[in-house]
């Protein structure tokens, strides 16, 4: 064990951030310097920046575009961009179809894919949930059939995040109907404008429309967009998630930037003459969550020195569970640092854009959606309670 | 980073916990703790042997010359083990007159510290001083080459087997750690018994006189830093009991049968269980976090993690040891089984040096000092009383 920080890490920061200094356009900096989601626009003009200078994809190696970043450089990066106000990217095609294609699609699906996710040109959603295959998402019933060089897929999924903006979901459907559920799923890509999809976008608690259903009816895929063998679609999918949890559970750049500006905004904004931050407990709570950040990023950093190899650790749902929690709990006070705005419907920018929230503090937009966004972390990507069911399973060898 | 034990901190770690497994299994120690008469002096010259108190003792005066890192290992194995001679408390002092003492000093204590001969704590704690090395109510006025100390301390672990106490004080030019004999005329101790088995004592300190040579450490600097290091050590301790109280409930539960199944097989249980490893982990993380800030971070840095890692540790072996006693039910609130003996000792950790309530209204204070720093318009809203000594409530979490 060897706690020395890493002098060339800190090096690489002063780098990305001097970069971003000058990179971020600055209108799209004031819109996204809230908690907003970005528009596509926003989304796919960054990506366009972040790609001419070959760092659109911080986690890809750089045979397939990537820059060969370790996974603190990953980390290091996601939080300065952060703190630069960048808008974020099409997380589905970058962390999820992107990875999924380099190591298990062919060399024409390299070819055909991988790009336009590097530029921003075409974006991705993740076809898994179903109405009733959520948790347990193994059960899943949107099938495949095969017929002659295509493959007919009926069905609908659930929670697709962003399908509404997206060119492309990568899906995952059932082509086998014995044995183990896990046994018969398959993974396809779908190009969303086929014949038979429609796209309902549901509406969510924080008056987003990320999330969506997709019908799927009768629609025909080309065989040739079957990534990998047919049937192993769900150990393709647990790479995937295993991705997801590894590394973003955490959330930890969002985290680290939060406390800032809950600190920031409480101590600028008073109530009765008298900064929120010192009011109650507020500053005692906000302490709590500093000392379990502080923690957050040395499990982070753990997690990141396994490389992939958990031996008996379960600490990936250590930092779901956490993760999600602290998120929260750090919404929840940009809430109360707001002061009596906070739970004001100012509208994020695929709605208009926020209007004047007078003497509120800026904070006021975008914070109440994200307070109630965040109830989404405990649930996506595994729920906390199976993430405590994988815990215990490992301790317990049963 | 990298988290791994390299070979030598796996054997050193392996060694103690099989010496302690050997020689210190639970029921030896419930044994001798109900034959005890005193302090075992045989049995602190086995764990001495180990070469615990020199651990992190210049090689050059016959130390083990390890690091911080490996000094936690070590406090980790003795916590679960729960031993109760003060080895953890010698091996503290002892790395600090390693680093502080004048060469005289150095010469003349640290071999028989190291040998354990003689022992050395810390004496520092007081309760109306937050630990803070401005803030000390025990004072030393510097004559004519002499300091006479006047004060007390609270709750010291092995004070009254020591042979040494290294007590901070006030000075007319700052805080300065002293090596006072534990016989020197003016010294009194109060012992007390600890709910975790170990002994402590009060200490009062009136018109004791030591020589220049006794000055060990000059400044807040060197007392912030004795400090903090305690609560590092601290930390770790509370770390091993969380260990342990894990590994006796996640070996408990398979076995103990309620309407015809397995403990391990109910739901509510097995998610308290896990509950108990997020907990557990992110206290690890928090100490890896508080030592690397020791060892490679400014002084300002260091203290603030040390907060940090005592509050979040604090919090996870309330946690940790509670439902360790919760999930065995009956069985865990007994003196014969080891798991309610995890709870006693973490408790202990946790209080002493300030609980963590406490530590997060130090960090909670480090944080508003830094905000106003950067927000001048802040400090004129918070009055004086309020950054200091805060109101300690509870915190929900």
């Amino acid at each position: 064990m060897d706690l020395s920080p890493n002098h060339a890490d800190e090096a690489f920061r002063n780098e990305v951030r001097t970069w971003l200094a000058s990179a971020v356009p600055a209108d799209m900096a004031l819109r996204n310097r809230g908690v907003y989601h970005p528009t596509r626009e926003d989304a796919a003009r960054w990506t366009a920046i972040l790609a001419a200078r070959g760092w659109s994809a911080p986690g890809w190696p750089s045979e397939f575009g990537g820059p060969d970043w370790s996974l603190s450089q990953q980390l290091i990066f996601a939080e300065e961009v952060y703190l630069a106000n960048a808008p974020r990217t099409n997380l589905q095609g970058f962390s999820l179809a992107g990875p999924v294609i380099y190591t298990y699609g062919n060399a024409a699906q390299k070819a055909r894919y991988l790009a336009p996710i590097l530029r921003g040109e075409e974006f991705w959603a993740q076809g898994f949930s179903e109405p009733n295959s959520g948790s347990d998402l193994a059960s899943l019933r949107t099938r495949a059939d095969r017929h002659g060089d295509h493959y007919v897929v009926n069905g609908q999924k659930i929670w697709t995040s962003d399908a509404h903006k997206a060119d492309m979901l990568f899906c995952l459907v059932r082509t086998g109907h014995d044995g183990a559920p896990q046994k018969g799923i398959s993974f396809l890509l779908i190009d969303l404008k086929t014949p038979g999809i429609t796209i309902r976008p549901i509406r969510s608690i924080d008056d987003g429309d990320g999330l969506n259903e997709v019908f799927l009816d009768n629609v025909r895929v080309p065989a040739e967009n079957l990534v990998g063998e047919e049937n192993m679609g769900w150990t393709y999918s647990k790479y995937l998630l295993g991705n997801e949890r590894a590394f973003t559970a955490a959330e930890l750049p969002y985290c680290r930037n939060m406390l800032r500006r809950v600190r920031d905004c409480a101590a600028r904004t008073l109530r009765n003459g008298r900064a929120i931050l010192l009011q109650g407990d507020f500053l005692l709570r906000l302490a709590r969550i500093e000392a379990e950040l502080r923690a957050m990023h040395v499990s982070v950093l753990r997690l990141i020195d396994m490389d992939g190899d958990l031996g008996d650790s379960a600490l990936p749902s250590v930092l779901k569970i956490r993760g999600s929690e602290l998120q929260a709990r750090l919404a929840s006070m940009m809430v109360e640092a707001v002061g009596d705005h906070g739970l004001v419907r100012y509208r994020g920018w695929d709605h208009g854009g926020p209007v004047d929230v007078g003497s509120a503090p800026p904070e006021a937009r975008g914070s109440a959606a994200d307070f109630y966004y965040r109830r989404a972390a405990a649930i996506y990507g595994g729920a906390n309670e199976i993430q405590r069911n994988i815990i215990a399973k490992k301790l317990l060898k049963a | 980073m990298h988290f791994e034990l390299n070979e030598d901190q796996a054997a050193l770690a392996e060694g103690v916990r099989r010496f302690l497994t050997d020689s210190y299994a639970f029921d030896q120690r419930q044994k001798a703790l109900a034959a005890r008469d005193g302090f075992d002096r045989g049995r602190w010259q086995e764990l001495a042997a180990l070469g615990t108190p020199g651990l992190c003792v210049r090689e050059d005066a016959g130390g083990l010359g390890q690091s911080l890192l490996e000094a936690t290992l070590v406090q980790a194995e003795l916590a679960r083990a729960l031993v109760i001679e003060p080895v953890a408390e010698a091996m503290l002092a002892a790395l600090l007159v390693d680093r502080h003492a004048s060469p005289s000093v150095r010469a003349s204590l640290l071999p028989e510290l190291v040998s354990g001969d003689q022992i050395a704590v810390l004496a520092h704690t007081e309760q109306d001083s937050d630990g803070l090395a401005h803030n000390l109510t025990t004072k030393a006025e510097r004559k004519d080459g002499q300091f006479r100390l006047n004060g007390a301390k609270s709750v010291v672990i092995g004070a009254a087997e020591a042979h040494v106490l290294l007590v901070s004080a006030l000075t007319g030019d700052g805080p300065v750690l002293l090596a006072v004999p534990r016989n020197t005329p003016g010294v009194s101790l109060r012992p007390l018994e600890l709910t975790d088995d170990r002994w402590a004592a009060d200490v009062t300190f009136v018109d004791v006189v030591v020589d220049e040579e006794a000055l060990i450490g000059r400044g807040a600097e060197a007392v912030a830093e004795a400090f903090d290091l305690a609560r590092l050590m601290a930390c770790a301790q509370m770390v091993g009991a969380m260990e342990q109280a894990l590994a006796l409930t996640t070996a408990y539960l398979p076995v103990r049968r309620q309407f015809g199944q397995a403990l391990a097989d109910f739901q509510a249980l097995r998610h308290r269980l896990a509950d108990m490893y997020v907990e557990l982990e992110q206290g690890r993380s928090a100490l890896y976090a508080g030592l690397s800030a020791a060892l490679f971070a400014d002084a300002g840095e260091r203290y603030v993690a040390a907060c940090a890692a005592k509050a979040q540790v604090g919090f996870a072996a309330r946690t940790v040891c509670g439902l360790a006693i919760q999930l065995h039910g009956g069985i865990g609130m007994t003196e014969e089984y080891a798991v309610g003996h995890m709870f006693r000792r973490a408790s202990v950790a946790d209080l002493l040096l300030g609980n963590a309530d406490a530590q997060l209204a130090l960090l909670a204070d480090a944080m508003l000092a830094e905000q106003e720093r950067a927000e001048p318009a802040l400090a004129q809203s918070v009055d004086s009383s309020q950054s200091r000594n805060r109101a300690i409530g509870g915190v929900s979490h």
